[in-house]
C-alpha cells in the first residue's frame, strides 16, 4: 500500500521513521493503524494483555481474535493494511523502568495506556528527550472540541480535554477515544514531516 | 519572632493573570486543590512529571504555570 498522496521525499520520511506504541487498546491500535496507513512502516508496540470481548467498542480487533495477545493481533490486523512493515512486538507490562528501553531508537512514542498509573508511569519515565504524545481526558461522548492538543516544553504533547476520567463513570466509547487516537497519530506524523502539531 | 511578610505575585495560570502569595508551585496548587501526583505541570518552560516534589520551586512574579490532570481513560 503506498500512500500516493504523499511526495516521494515525504514517504521516504516516514517509511525511515520508527514510532513507538506504549499500550495496544482504545488508542494504541487505532493510533497505530493511522501511522501505518499514512506511511509509517516501523513500529515498536507493547502490551501485556489479550483481546476481550469489552474491547470491541473501540479497540482495532476483530471477534475472532478474542483471547490472543493484543500485540500479535494487532501486528496482523496492521500487515493487512500494510505486508511490509518492521513491526517489534512486546508482550510485556510496562512500567517506568522498562520502557525508555523498549522504546530506545524511537523518533516519537505515543503513550495510549487506560488506566492513569500507568499514564503517569510513562510521564516519569526518562525517555532521553524523545517526543512524547500522551493522551488525558477521552471518555464519553460529545464534546469534541474539548479534546486539544497541548504542548509542554520541547518533548511532550498531551491530547484529550483533561477532565473526562473513566473513573467518573464515563464510558470509553470508539468516537471519542478514536478522534483522541486520530489526533495522536497526527502529532506524530507532523513532528516526523515537520509542521505544526 | 513575626511570621515572615509574604509577597503578592502575578503569575499567568492556565492563561489567565491571577494574583497569589503562595512562594512555592506547590503551595499554589494545594490553594486550589490541585493534586500534584496526577498532572503534568509546567513552569516557565520546565515540565513536571505527576508525583514531582514542586515544594522547591519557587514562584516568581510575572511566570506562567499551567496543568493538565492525568486522568484514566483509552
Amino acid at each position: 500500500m503506498t500512500n500516493t498522496y504523499l511526495t516521494e521525499k515525504e514517504r521516504g520520511v516516514l517509511s525511515a521513521a520508527r514510532v513507538g506504541v506504549a499500550g495496544a487498546g482504545g488508542l494504541g491500535s487505532n493510533a497505530a493503524a493511522h501511522l501505518v496507513r499514512a506511511g509509517v512502516r516501523r513500529i515498536v508496540m507493547a502490551d501485556f494483555d489479550a483481546v476481550s470481548e469489552s474491547n470491541l467498542n473501540r479497540q482495532f480487533y476483530f471477534r475472532d481474535q478474542i483471547g490472543r495477545p493484543k500485540v500479535e493481533a494487532l501486528a496482523e490486523n496492521l500487515r493487512r493494511i500494510e505486508p511490509d512493515l518492521e513491526l517489534a512486538s512486546h508482550c510485556v507490562r510496562l512500567d517506568e523502568t522498562n520502557m525508555p528501553a523498549i522504546f530506545a531508537g524511537c523518533d516519537v512514542v505515543i503513550e495510549a495506556f487506560d488506566k492513569a498509573e500507568s499514564k503517569t508511569a510513562f510521564l516519569r519515565a526518562d525517555f532521553g528527550g524523545i517526543p512524547r504524545v500522551c493522551a488525558s481526558g477521552i471518555a464519553g461522548w460529545g464534546r469534541s472540541a474539548a479534546i486539544g492538543v497541548r504542548r509542554f516544553g520541547r518533548t511532550l504533547w498531551i491530547v484529550g480535554d483533561g477532565e473526562s476520567d473513566i473513573n467518573r463513570g464515563l464510558a470509553p466509547q470508539s468516537a471519542r477515544v478514536g478522534i483522541a487516537a486520530a489526533m495522536q497519530a497526527n502529532v506524530a506524523l507532523s513532528l516526523l514531516l515537520g509542521a505544526e502539531p | 519572632m513575626p511570621a515572615e511578610e509574604k509577597t503578592m505575585k502575578s503569575i499567568m495560570w492556565q492563561g489567565a493573570m491571577v494574583e497569589t502569595e503562595a512562594e512555592s508551585v506547590a503551595a499554589f496548587l494545594e490553594e486550589r486543590k490541585i493534586d500534584a501526583a496526577t498532572a503534568v505541570v509546567e513552569w516557565n518552560g520546565d515540565v513536571f512529571a505527576p508525583g514531582d516534589d514542586l515544594s522547591g520551586v519557587a514562584l516568581s512574579d510575572g511566570g506562567t504555570l499551567s496543568v493538565f490532570k492525568i486522568v484514566a481513560g483509552g
